[in-house]
This record gives structure tokens, sequence and C-alpha cells, in this order.
């Protein structure tokens, strides 16, 4: 079976994208001399799916990527593509759109040339190469554009060359390693945008490797969080927010609040646990949570309620460090008596060193097993 | 040497480098050779067309030695390429050091003519350069070919420096001037120490090619002055009266006295970082 | 030297005064290097022009282009000029070839690096005459070249690989390998390997990637390396004499122009033959440049903000 899409004249509307039934990786690993880059990898991606890898740097992700697009060889693992194995398919023909954090525009070729390589790389027509490369380059808003070279465009216009040129081909896979880190906030979100748009349209499967958590729930159906080469948790935008099994990708997701605790007592889908200096609280523990074991405990700032020391009934004691307005409401640290901080999240202007009284919603401290 | 992290390497790539290793090995087996039948011929006592010598001696050395001074011509070798040496990083870093910093109308062309006299024939400018120096009575001496020579070294001094600078982040420079550092003490303090190890690599560099220059000595040295490679040039052309073996010693005595300076040289710079690119 | 990824340091702006204007004051530093250039370069370089157009002796009748005429016109000669590109064009070529695979190999970490980039190096130090000394050696009748040859039964006699026009274009092609392949190498290291990676998902095999890619980004050092090549190789003097034939086929220009000035006593004369020969490697450089042009445009980082 071949693994390149045949070249086909152009219709006048957008090619329909052509779609893989199912991309599995099985046990894929890699070490780079002492470093462990990858570890027995598994991922399955269905046809038309949105997947991001998200991580801190030197989680893996781009190594995953880099495998997949055939551009390093792995130690172990395997890659199939509708059954089909990859491992001997270079990544000539692999027929996978990847888009390079650095953009990797061909320096000496205007950006009409660019996007017309891989086209022409395939043996499309020339008449034919124009026409798509037109309808690519008005897919990224860039029409005027062809005749320059890469050097004269913005940032922002280069990366969206480097897409378009990714997504003339047709590609079965589109690869993208951190395609906005390059960029400004602004021009970020925009691209964002722009990603969402084509990939509604589009229907391309993607695997999209990110640092930023943002962008990856934003942007995915599913995502994958990896540390030190492994794959900890894959689910949807909303479980892995929601129901993170680790306190790694707890953090990752905004549980600025994480704390080292010892599970006094674990049992109906409640645990009671102490944070050394004597504060005891109540929370929902996460799979391999053991009773009279270590553990970790995490809790949102926005989920921990403050209130003054008659508003609310009962609550741990503490006093307000200080307080930054964030624009929607205050972050404050709070020093339990106990000596905890706590970082929170509060729609009140607190003073610096007011009293007052906390408290943590248990079923919105989340305890996990000890890393 | 080893490789820490390699960078991920593409597949079906560097897979076979072995005609790397054979190339190379060509090459150097070439050189070896070459270098090899003179150093041999130069400690022979007598090689009458066998694979190798009949005997060894030293004594053409001691010969060359006497015969060709060759102790005194290794010493103006020495002054002639550290002088020069030292007058082209004198000129050519401060030259260097603005190319590299500002852009001013007539930059390229400015460039272009630093950088001409290692275009063209030495012959082209040194047969005049010669008569001048003649004419102020340098002719002859040791400052004569000191002068005669820095007009090729300068050029190569600025190719090497300019790109160097470039490298330097400017911002270094001007956060000295915010902390209140005069354009001197901006100079002694930030750049002359970061300057500094390039300035050293890229001085064993012109001292390697230094050493080689040949046709511009040639027409200005006098016997008092004449550099190993010059004097070497003129026992080799007269060939018939000295015995080819004392030759080849002095020759391997040239040739140490380069490698010797490379090697130091190459010690400090990886090569890829040897080249200079010129700007486009 | 290697620029890092992404630091695009370079010249500045240039220094603006208060009031609008250049100031002049920073570039200073610059003129006494300057000065060094016109007084030792520029000033003799317009001296021996003018000198060539002054002829001397019999020659003295024929006008002020009398010595250009007379080089011109003499066929052995005129002939020197083709004896010089007769070596310096096919060894530039040769050592171009050699060199490029090699240092766009080399860019990427290989075991030994170091020690092989050493070694093509090394060449440089060893200077004319114990290369021609030791090709005399090693190339002569009775020598290692010759033997091994004779052993292997690849040849019947003894080949001739010296005093003639082999031996000059052996010698040439080696002392001229070092600077080749270390221009070629630091351009080569300047290369974003991610367009290649690039250009392999977008579907090109190696020799379109070669062909596309690579030798384009290339132009710039390649032509770099072409015309130093060729300046180096063009005023070869003393390998031609050494291991030549200085009177026969490697009767090279610049041994014309010496011939003139120091057995014939002819400066004019001489300074007319060295201006032809500067004329000559300033053509080559600026057709070398010119091709580059048309090849390439741009830097060799990929485009990136």
């Amino acid at each position: 079976m071949s693994a390149r899409p045949a070249a086909e004249p152009a219709p006048s509307a957008p090619a329909p994208a052509r779609r893989i039934g199912r991309l599995e990786v099985r046990g894929l690993s890699k070490r780079f001399a002492h470093v462990v880059a990858l570890s027995n990898f598994d991922l399955d991606v269905q046809s038309g799916e949105f997947i991001s890898l998200l991580g801190p740097s030197g989680c893996g992700k781009s190594t995953a990527l880099n495998c997949l697009a055939g551009l390093v060889e792995p130690d172990a693992g395997r890659i199939l593509l509708d059954g089909e194995d990859l491992a001997r398919v270079p990544p000539e023909r692999r027929g996978f759109g990847v888009v390079f954090q650095s953009y990797a525009l061909f320096p000496h070729m205007t950006v009409a040339r660019n996007v017309a390589f891989g086209l022409e790389m395939m043996g499309v027509r020339p008449e034919a190469v124009a026409e798509r490369v037109r309808q690519a380059l008005a897919l990224v808003h860039l029409e005027d554009l062809g005749d320059r070279y890469p050097a004269q465009l913005s940032g922002g216009q280069q990366q969206r060359v480097a897409l378009a040129r990714a997504l003339v081909i047709e590609p079965r896979l589109l690869l993208m390693d951190e395609p906005l880190s390059n960029l400004d906030a602004k021009l970020r979100l925009e691209m964002r945008l722009e990603i969402r748009r084509l990939h509604q349209r589009l229907g391309l499967t993607t695997l999209y490797v990110t640092h930023d958590q943002e962008e990856a729930l934003s942007l995915s159906d599913r995502i994958g969080l990896m540390k030190d080469g492994v794959l900890r948790q894959v689910g949807t935008p909303e479980e892995v927010y929601l129901h993170p099994d680790t306190a790694f990708v707890a953090n990752f997701f905004g549980y600025r609040n994480v704390f080292r605790v010892h599970a006094d007592a674990v049992h109906d889908g409640r645990a009671t646990v102490t944070i050394p200096g004597g504060l005891r609280l109540e929370g929902t523990p996460r799979s391999g949570v053991r009773q009279g074991a270590d553990a970790v405990a995490a809790v949102r700032p926005e989920d921990v309620e403050v209130g003054g020391p008659g508003g609310v009934d009962h609550g741990i004691p503490a006093t307000v460090e200080f307080a930054e307005f964030v624009g929607d409401a205050f972050e404050c640290s709070v020093t339990a008596d106990a000596g905890v901080v706590f970082v929170v999240r509060t729609p009140d202007r607190w003073a610096q060193g007011a009293r007052v009284l906390l408290r943590v919603d248990p079923s919105r401290l989340l305890v996990f097993p000890p890393e | 040497m080893s490789a820490v992290a390699r960078a991920p390497r593409a597949r079906t790539d560097g897979g076979s480098s072995w005609w790397v290793y054979a190339a190379v090995a060509a090459f150097a087996l070439l050189v070896a050779g070459i270098f090899l039948s003179a150093f041999l011929n130069s400690i022979a006592s007598s090689w009458f067309g066998g694979w190798l010598p009949d005997g060894y001696t030293m004594r053409w050395y001691r010969f060359a030695l006497a015969e060709f001074n060759l102790g005194y011509v290794l010493w103006v070798t020495v002054v002639v390429g550290v002088s020069v040496t030292v007058l082209s990083l004198i000129l050519g870093v401060p030259a260097a050091y603005v190319l590299a910093r500002h852009a001013f109308p007539g930059r390229a062309p400015l460039l272009l003519l630093l950088v001409l006299p290692m275009l063209v024939p030495p012959i082209t400018y040194g047969i005049p350069l010669a008569a001048m120096l003649y004419a102020a009575h340098l002719g002859g001496s040791l400052a004569g070919v000191i002068v005669v020579n820095i007009v090729p070294a300068l050029p190569f001094a600025v190719l090497i420096m300019t790109p160097f600078f470039e490298q330097i982040d400017p911002n270094l420079e001007r956060a000295a001037r915010t902390l209140g550092a005069g354009p001197v003490q901006v100079f002694r303090r930030v750049l002359l120490p970061i300057a500094l190890p390039g300035v050293l690599a890229a001085g064993l560099l012109i001292l390697v090619r230094a050493i080689a220059l040949f046709e511009l000595t040639f027409l200005v040295s006098g016997a008092r002055s004449q550099t190993l490679v010059v004097a070497l040039y003129y026992t080799a052309f007269a060939a018939g009266i000295r015995p080819a073996q004392a030759i080849d010693a002095m020759a391997v005595v040239y040739m140490v006295t380069g490698l010797v300076v490379l090697l130091a040289a190459l010690r400090f710079i990886n090569p890829v970082n040897m080249v200079i690119r010129v700007r486009q | 030297m290697q620029r890092a990824a992404g630091a695009r340091v370079g010249p500045g702006t240039a220094p603006r005064a208060r009031r609008g204007g250049l100031r002049w004051g920073p570039l200073v530093p610059i003129a006494p290097a300057l000065l060094v250039v016109l007084v030792l370069f520029v000033y003799p370089f317009a001296y021996g022009l003018a000198l060539s157009l002054h002829p001397i002796g019999a020659l003295a009748r024929g006008g002020m282009l009398a010595n250009y005429a007379a080089f011109f016109g003499t066929p052995w000669e005129r002939a020197s000029i083709w004896n010089t590109l007769r070596l310096a064009v096919p060894v530039s070529a040769l050592d171009l070839a050699l060199a490029l695979p090699l240092a766009y190999r080399l860019r990427r970490p290989l075991p030994g690096q170091r020690l092989i980039t050493a070694l093509l190096v090394i060449p440089m130090t060893l200077g004319t005459v114990l290369l021609a000394e030791g090709m005399i050696e090693f190339f002569g009748p009775a020598g290692w070249a010759n033997k091994a040859l004779l052993a292997l039964h690849l040849v019947r006699m003894p080949v001739q690989f010296v005093h003639n026009y082999t031996g000059v274009f052996i010698s040439l092609a080696i002392a001229d390998f070092p600077a080749v392949f270390l221009v070629l190498l630091g351009y080569a290291s300047g290369v974003d390997p991610r367009l290649e990676q690039a250009a392999r998902t977008l579907g090109a095999g190696w020799w379109a990637r070669l062909r596309r890619v690579t030798l384009p980004l290339l132009a710039p050092g390649i032509a770099a390396a072409a015309a130093l090549s060729f300046v180096a190789t063009f005023s070869v003097f003393p390998s031609a004499v050494l291991v030549g034939e200085p009177a026969g086929s490697t009767r090279v220009i610049a041994l014309a122009a010496w011939q003139a000035a120091y057995e014939q006593f002819d400066y004019p004369r001489a300074s007319a033959i060295a201006m032809v020969m500067a004329a000559i490697e300033l053509v080559f450089v600026a057709l070398v440049l010119a091709a580059r042009n048309r090849a390439y445009r741009g830097p060799t980082i990929g485009g990136r903000g």
C-alpha cells in the first residue's frame, strides 16, 4: 500500500482532507546518550481528532512528534497507520504535514515557492500547483504575499506560511511542534483561533505539541500530559482539568496550592489528610492513595472560600499577606495560623494583615499518591 | 570525544559515513607519505632507492643549522611572525569592531577595500612597495620585512575578527554605559575580557599564515632578514649545490614550526568556527 | 565564526548625532587600518599601474600600452596565461568537488570529528618547499608511490609524476584543499538542519533536497571557496618551479612577472604582467559572485522573525 497520496488536479472547492482511519502508537521509546527522552509511549488517535501533547520542556513531547514524523528513529515501539507499520517508511513518504517551531521556511524561495514545494515533490502539474498554492494562501489569509521572501514577513505571517505549506499537500496527519511559542500574546490568541477554524473546516487529524495549557484546552479533543518521557494522563479537556489523576497534572492546570500531606483516613470517597504543621483537611482521593501513607493534596485558588471572622461560621484562621488585583478578582497570599500558605482567589478586597477564615470544599481538594 | 546529548538524527542518513573516513584516510596517507619521504630523507645517512633509508643520522640538521644559519633564520621568522601578528591585530581589531557595530554609508566598499590585498597577487603591489621601502632605507631590513607583510595579514585579521565582534551582544556595552562607564572603561572592563580569547585565537591563525607569507618577504628581504620560508626557497632553488637531505631537514623544521602553532590554535578553536563568513 | 541560532546581531544603526547627520567619532578606530591599506597597498598598486604604462628599453617607443601589447603579442608570454588557467581552474574545481561533500557531512557530529578536521587542515603548515621536496622523493622513480604501483602490478614502469604538469597539479591540490575545506565547513554549519527536515516531510528525496535546498543554501559558501581557491592557485609560483617545468608547460604567469623583474630588470613590464594577473583574478571573482547571486538570495537560517 503506497504511503503517499496520489497527485490529483485540484477541484475548485477546497479538497476534502484525506482521512486516516486510525493511528496507533505502541511502546515508543527513545534515549539520547544517558537521557531517556521517551518511555513506553502509547497513544491511539482517531480520524479527525485534534490531540495535544502537553508538558514542560524536556518531557518528551517533541521527541514523540519527531518519531511520528520519521525524523527520529525510536529505539523501540511501533507506529501503525491503519494497520501499516511505518517503521520502514522514511519521512518523505509518510504524507504527514509538519509545522516546525522555528517554521523552517526555505529562505531562498518565495512564499509561493515554499508552499508549492510539497506539491512539486508529489509531481502535481504546474497549473494545478499554482491553483492549490493560491487556495492554501487564501486559507491562511496571505493571498497577496506570494512573491515575498520569508525574511520580509513578520513572525505571524511566517507561521501562517508554514501552516499553508503543510496543509496544501493534504496530509493524512498534521503534526505541529509548538507553532505559536515564538509569537507575542495577542498574535498567539489570533492564531489559535485560526488553527481551530482550520481544523473545523478541514477536519484534519492533528497532533499538537505545546507547553501552554490554555492552548491545549481550547484546541483539543483530547489532551495527553507528559512528564519525563512518560505519558501521565490522557483525556478530554474537561476530564484532565476537573479530574486530574496526579499532582503533576493538577499543578499544570492551575491547582496552585500543592501540599505534601499524610493521609490519615481514606474511605468512602473521602480522605482526611494532615499538612505538616497540624492543619487537617478533608478531600477527595484519586486512585492510588493509601491510608496511613504519604500523599499530595492540591486545591485551586478559586476553590478556597475566604470570609471575614463573622461571615463563615467555621474555617481555618489565617492572615492576608498581600493581595494582587488581576482584573476580575483578587489573588491573595494567605498564611494560616498553622503556618501553611494558601494562594486564594476572591472577589473581595482584603487589606494586608486582615484576619480571615478559609474554607476548602472537600470535593475540590484532590488528594493524589506521591510522585 | 563523547557525544553527550546527540541531536536527533534523521532516518536513513549518516548511517553510511564510512566514505568520510575512507576519504580522510586516503588524503592523510598521501600527505603523510609525502612528508615522511622528506622527513626520512632528512635523517638518512644515505638512501639508495630501497623502501627505507640505509642508515640514520642527525647530521643534516647540524649541517643545516651551520650552513644555512638555521638558528638565526628561525629567530628572524619568529620575530617577523609575531610582530606582523601583533601589528595586524592592533590595527585590525579596532577596525573589525567598528565594522561589526556600526552601519554607515560606505561600509561595504570599505570592507572590500580592507580585504582587497588578499584578493590580488602580491606582485601587483609588491614591486612598487619594495621600491618604496628601499627608498626609505628600509629595504633588506627586518623592519622592512615586517612592514611589507602587514599588508596581506591585516585583511585576514579583519575578516576573522569582524564576525567575532558581531556575535558579542551590543547590549553588554550599553549596559556598561548606563552604569556610568566611559568608552575607555567599557573597552577595558567589558570588551577586552570577552574579546580576548577570540583575539588570541585569531592571533594564532594569523601567525600560522604569517609564517607562510612568501612573495613579499622574497621581494624585500636581504641576507640578514630572510624568514624561514624564503631562505628555504633559496636553498631549494639552488639545489644543485646543496645536498637534498639538508634542504629536507630545513623544510621539516619549517613545517614543525607551523605545525606547533597550528595545533595550538586548534586546541582553542573548533575548525567549524574558524571560518570567516563574509556578510551578504 | 558561527552565529548562535536566532541571535541576530550585526551592525547596529549608524551612530547619529543629536541634530541628525553622521557622528564620525565612533568610526575613528578604523582609521589606522585604513591608513595602512592606503599607504602600503593602494598607493603602491596605483604606482605599479602607472609604472606599467611607462615602458622602458626597447619597448619605450611603443607608447603607454607597449608592455601589455608585448605581453599579449608574444605567443610564449601569452601562453603563460593559459598555462596558469590550465592549473588553477581544474585544481579549484577538484578541491571544491572533494571538499564539499566532506564539509557537508562534517557539520554534523561524527566520532573523531575533531581529529578528522585537524587532519584535513594540517597540510596548511606543510609549506611549498617541504611539499615539493617530499613529492620529489615520494613520487620519484624510486619513491614509495611508484614502488607501490609497481608492486601491485598496476604499471610496468615508474610513472613520471614530478617535474611536469602533474607534479604542480598535485602540489596545488594538496596545498589548496585545507582553505577550501574550512570555508565550506563554515558555511555548511550555518545551514539550518531543520530546513532539510522540512524538505523531507514535504516529500523530497535526497536528490531533490540536494538540488532544491542544500546547494542553493550553500551557494554563497561555494562562491567564496571558489573565489579564494582560484586566487590562490592562479598566483602559483614556487611549486611551478620546484615540481614543474618552469621553462615549458608550467611556465605560469607569476613566473613570467618574476623573470621580467629579476632576470631582465624590466620593472614596468613586470608590473604590467602583474596587472594582467590581477585583472584576471578580479574578473573571475566578479563572475563567481554574479553566478552566486543568481542562485540564491537571503540568509541561511530558516525564516523566523
